[in-house]
């Protein structure tokens, strides 16, 4: 608007100044026209030597009327001034516009020519397990990068190659490498030496688009300890920056590093920090005249996670050693598996191990897109996935303190209720006959007995119970089950935790839609629910947060960050306890599935030396197509529990075998308490 | 400001008074550029080792001396020297290809080196070449009907132009091209042959543009226009083409003079060329300096200084009643018009970039001394006026 009444006054005062030049014009010019008129006559004076033109224009007739032709000059002279006015008016109008219409424009450009801000990366904040050893840090690294217009020059690939050390095809591949943003400039080599850099800071004609950078990169001084939980970070994504908000004076550019899983993704924001910027002052060859401004960086801060380092990596031993223990129950194929130990006081994650795992620190510089496809694979066994929180298993005969909980709250079972176990069950007729993992049988059982020796039967009994009672309370055993957490998100601040399934009737019919023959929730189904089979899922945490509601009494919400350091030392947020679900129970029957639990751990023969009184639950739980998976999930002390310790294990081949041994290491190293194995067999039979 | 009338009303009365020797509103515009020039270029000057206000204030401390030689001349008697000047004019355009006193710098031999001085006889000779042509024409009385005389004199006034595209300088070419149109234009050359002429010419420059690229393939060198002179057109046409090349310095000129505003960043506050992101600031770009520096109000008063000298040259031609003299006058502001036009209309994006400088403003002595002839030849033209009533 502005600026067309500044063209509209422009053009106005052009107009005036073009009618005043010609009155000025027209002024001279009328004074002298008769004055003109009379001196014609003495204009012959200049008779030249020219190359006689003289007697052509003699011979014109009327050429001798000089005082017309004088006229006419006047008039011509009249143009030409005409012409200057023009063309001064044209640069008038011209200046107008530049330098008062858009002279904003152009004093930003000349403003940009003039200043040159360079960023300053903040030093991402450090990751600290629970007693403040390091487990993510930072160092310098000197870093060669290129832009990808340099993948096509193949003389610069080669003069790198020879520097660097590394083969020519290598440094392509890595300039070509597409995984970080598609702008940012590519790491071709990282850590490399000051002699290699110097060299080629001093030959910058010979590297066009290759630049050296001292960055700070991540380091993990315990290697791929807790990998799943740090996490890993990376270039931002042209996803991730355009999705990205400002938080607290916090925003991305192109090329930052990022978290882009596990702790590193989840606490980005405090441990991002802000980047400090340099507004200079620079001449037309870059030298920088003067400081203009300068906004001091903020570095990330510290957090302190809830992880204990010495649990950490006894929970990462202990899955290796249950994959020999499995070897030698000859179930040679046990490769994955979880551990999730939990501070019972206040829900802390003290270990959290998947395997298989990763080395967080391939991640450093951008990772190369063929060690990214192999750690994508069904071959790897999906190394990325952290099977604590996402990997989904049947929960087999872990489940059976929750649905004893649930019976004995519905009056399906009593403290004093036996069942009669021959190995076989045959309630639902002789065509749908179930049988104890004992074929032999437990005999009579009593709920404590059943817990003990996790008698498939008398669960199978409690399940007749619910099934027979549908109609008033269709999902009594699965409200039951839910009310400890199944088959939901326990809000741990890790991403890509899964829900678990606790399957109802509803359920079914909507999962089986397509095949109305399957679609009908049948006592099967209930039978299978309560043993933990059939379509049950739920993951290893899961697990251990609702066995810490056995333990506790609440179900507590687990978390893994302790607390956030300041740049100054102290602490800003702290995380405490709280709890993530309240069964509603009769404190009798707690107790009387406390002491199956603990009478189930003290009849285990791998905690017979173990010096501190446990209970735990012991589950094998079956998995189409594959051996069968081993749980254990155990507390100690049992009077006054402290420690909670779940393990899984795939194709371990038995629970009560594998991953009990795996749990005990765990809890004495969280108890500081001696691994006291069994001198005998570790064989335990129980289910 | 003092309108024309005003002085002319003046001269009128008192034709031999001691005042009529000087033509005072023609010095008073001209004292005014210099000064204002030399303060510009004391700005534009600053910290570049490679130029030197000494050497300017020689420059004009020199062409007053040359100014003063040319007002005392009766410029009427050149008016028979057709032929020396034709060979002085000559001479001067080719000096620079003489050996020992020749210079090449920059792909065109243009300067000569006398005495350790670096002197440019291009610009002299404009003012030998405005003599020459106006001369010629003035033969004619006012009227070139003849097209076998005004091929003749077309003929006759494009040698100086032949000369110096010798060297080669199209923009010292250029200028000779409008000294000689605006003198033919004056002189009454048939309308009809001048509008002939420039069709000609249109079609001329379009086919070298046209085919330049193609014979360029073929031969392998340049052979009309060079390479830089090419992309300094494309350029022009569509800046964005190239804008750290070519395209740099109208760039680069365009953001000095519209980062100026109303009122400029101040006298040797200009962050464009004192930065060094203008070239040549002090000779080519010197306006850039003003606009940048002084902003609207510095720009568009030289611009009011620029229309006073030409409504005062004009009123001098107007005055004179002698035919050579008006086409002299013709020839200068010609000369002065088209150099002013090509030069900030360059800095602003209107014009394609040539080395033309700005008459008065621009760094270096050799134009400096151009000018100072031009002004002593107007006052010449003046003093020598031909009394009406005589």
């Amino acid at each position: 608007m502005s600026a067309a009444i500044n063209a509209a006054v422009a053009a106005l005062l052009v107009i005036a100044l073009l009618v005043v030049v010609a009155v000025i014009v027209k002024g001279i010019y009328d004074r002298q026209k008769p004055l003109s008129v009379q001196s014609s006559a003495p204009k012959m004076k200049n008779v030249g030597v020219g190359p006689a033109p003289i007697k052509e224009v003699g011979s014109r007739p009327g050429s001798a009327e000089v005082g017309s032709d004088d006229a006419s000059i006047r008039n011509r002279l009249l143009v030409l001034g005409g012409v200057a006015i023009a063309v001064l008016g044209t640069l008038f109008v011209k200046l107008w516009a530049m330098q008062l219409i858009s002279s904003d424009t152009y004093e930003r450009l000349s403003e940009a020519n003039r200043t040159t801000t360079y960023t300053t990366r903040a030093v991402r904040g450090r990751i600290l397990d629970r007693n403040g050893t390091e487990l993510v840090g930072n160092r310098a690294s000197l870093v060669v990068m290129a832009n990808s217009d340099v993948a096509n020059d193949r003389n610069v690939i080669h003069r790198l190659s020879n520097v660097l050390g590394i083969p020519r095809a290598a440094i392509k591949q890595r300039i070509l490498n597409a995984s970080e943003g598609a702008q940012a400039e590519r790491v071709v080599a990282s850590d490399v030496s000051m002699r290699v850099v110097s060299f080629i800071s001093e030959h910058p004609s010979v590297f066009p688009g290759v630049n050296v950078e001292s960055r700070t990169v991540r380091t993990y001084p315990y290697g791929s300890a807790a990998a799943h939980v740090l996490g890993y970070t990376g270039t931002i994504s042209e996803d991730e920056l355009n999705n990205s908000t400002t938080v607290d004076g916090l925003s991305y550019e192109s090329g930052d590093i990022v978290g882009k899983s596990g702790a590193e993704l989840s606490f980005e924001s405090v441990l991002q920090g802000v980047r400090g910027t340099r507004k200079v002052e620079v001449d037309a060859s870059g030298s920088v005249i003067s400081i203009l401004e300068e906004i001091e960086g903020k570095n990330g801060n510290d957090i302190r996670l809830t992880i204990d380092l010495a649990a950490q990596q006894s929970a990462e031993a202990a899955i290796l050693e249950a994959f020999e223990t499995s070897k030698l129950f000859k179930f040679s194929n046990a490769n994955a598996g979880a551990i999730v130990a939990l501070d019972l006081e206040d829900g802390g994650v003290l270990a959290m191990a998947s395997y298989p795992t990763f080395d967080p620190s391939e991640f450093i510089g951008g990772i190369s897109s063929d060690l990214w496809d192999s750690l994508n694979t069904t071959e790897s066994g999906w190394p990325l996935t952290n099977r604590a929180i996402s990997g989904l298993y049947p929960a087999a005969s872990t489940f059976k303190a929750f649905c004893s909980m649930t019976a004995l709250k519905h009056g399906f079972a009593t403290s004093d209720s036996t069942w009669n176990c021959e190995g076989t069950w045959t309630e639902l007729g002789e065509e749908w006959s179930k049988n104890c993992w004992l074929k032999t049988g437990h005999g009579y059982v009593d709920l404590v007995k059943a817990l003990v020796v996790s008698c498939d039967i008398a669960f199978y009994e409690m399940s007749l119970g619910f099934y027979r009672n549908r109609e008033a309370e269709p999902n009594g055993l699965q409200d039951g089950l839910q009310e400890w957490g199944f088959g939901s998100q326990t809000g741990i601040e890790l991403a890509g935790e899964a829900f678990g399934r606790v399957p109802t009737a509803d359920w079914k019919a909507e999962y089986n839609k397509d095949t109305p023959e399957n679609a009908l929730w049948l006592p099967g189904d209930m039978a299978n629910l309560v043993i933990g089979q059939g379509d049950v899922l739920i993951t290893p945490l899961q697990n251990a947060v609702a066995y810490s509601g056995i333990a506790t009494g609440k179900c507590l919400k687990p978390h893994v960050l302790l607390d956030v350091l300041s740049e100054e030392g102290e602490t800003v947020i702290g995380k405490q306890g709280e709890i993530f679900r309240e069964p509603v129970y009769d404190p009798a029957h707690l107790e009387l599935v406390r002491t199956g639990l603990r009478e189930q751990a003290s009849a285990n023969v791998n905690f017979k030396y173990f010096s501190v009184v446990t209970a735990g639950k012991t589950g094998t739980g079956q998995v189409a197509g594959k051996d069968d998976m081993g749980w254990y999930v155990g507390y100690a002390p049992a009077d006054a529990p402290k420690y909670l310790v779940a393990c899984c294990i795939e194709q371990a081949g038995s629970g009560g075998s594998v991953c009990t041994p795996a749990v005990r290491r765990v809890l004495a190293t969280l108890l500081g308490v001696e691994n006291a194995s069994s001198s005998e067999s570790s064989l335990d039979e129980s289910r | 400001m003092p309108t024309a009338s005003q002085f002319t009303g003046r001269r009128i009365k008192g034709m031999r008074s001691s005042l009529s020797f000087a033509n005072l509103p023609l010095l008073g515009v001209v004292l005014a550029l210099v000064v204002y020039g030399l303060v510009v270029v004391s700005s534009a000057t600053q910290g570049l080792e490679e130029y030197s206000l000494a050497r300017q204030l020689f420059g004009v401390g020199l062409g007053i001396v040359f100014m003063v030689l040319f007002w005392r001349l009766d410029y009427r008697k050149i008016s028979h020297l057709i032929v020396p000047m034709l060979i002085v004019d000559v001479l001067l355009l080719l000096s620079p290809h003489f050996p020992l006193i020749g210079v090449t710098a920059k792909g065109a031999t243009s300067w000569i080196n006398l005495f350790g001085l670096q002197v440019q006889p291009g610009e002299p000779a404009k003012i030998v070449s405005i003599l020459l042509i106006a001369a010629i024409v003035a033969q004619y009385r006012g009227s070139i009907d003849s097209g076998r005389e005004y091929l003749k004199v077309l003929g006759l006034c494009s040698i100086p132009f032949i000369c110096i595209m010798t060297q080669p300088d199209l923009g010292t070419g250029l200028v000779m091209l409008i000294i000689a149109a605006s003198v033919l234009f004056v002189g009454g050359a048939n309308r009809k042959w001048l509008l002939l002429t420039c069709a000609v010419c249109i079609t001329m420059v379009a086919m070298v543009l046209f085919l330049d690229p193609i014979l360029d393939a073929r031969m392998g060198t340049d052979v009309f226009l060079k390479d830089y002179q090419m992309n300094r057109l494309l350029v022009f046409i569509d800046p964005s083409l190239d804008p750290t090349g070519a395209g740099y310095n109208l760039e680069q000129a365009k953001i000095a003079i519209g980062s100026g505003g109303l009122t400029g960043k101040g006298l040797g506050n200009g962050t464009q060329s004192a930065m060094g992101f203008l070239p040549e600031a002090p000779t080519d770009f010197i306006f850039c300096v003003i606009g940048e520096e002084l902003g609207f109000l510095g720009a568009s008063g030289l611009l009011v200084l620029y229309l006073l000298l030409f409504i005062v040259a004009f009123d001098i031609a107007s005055r004179s009643f002698d035919l050579f003299g008006s086409l002299v006058v013709a020839g200068i502001v010609g000369m002065w018009i088209f150099q002013v036009l090509e030069n900030i209309g360059m800095c602003c994006g209107l014009m394609p970039i040539t080395g033309i400088p700005l008459p008065f403003m621009s760094y270096g002595s050799s134009f400096m001394l151009t000018n100072f002839m031009a002004m002593g030849l107007l006052l010449s033209i003046w003093r020598h006026r031909i009394a009406p009533s005589a």
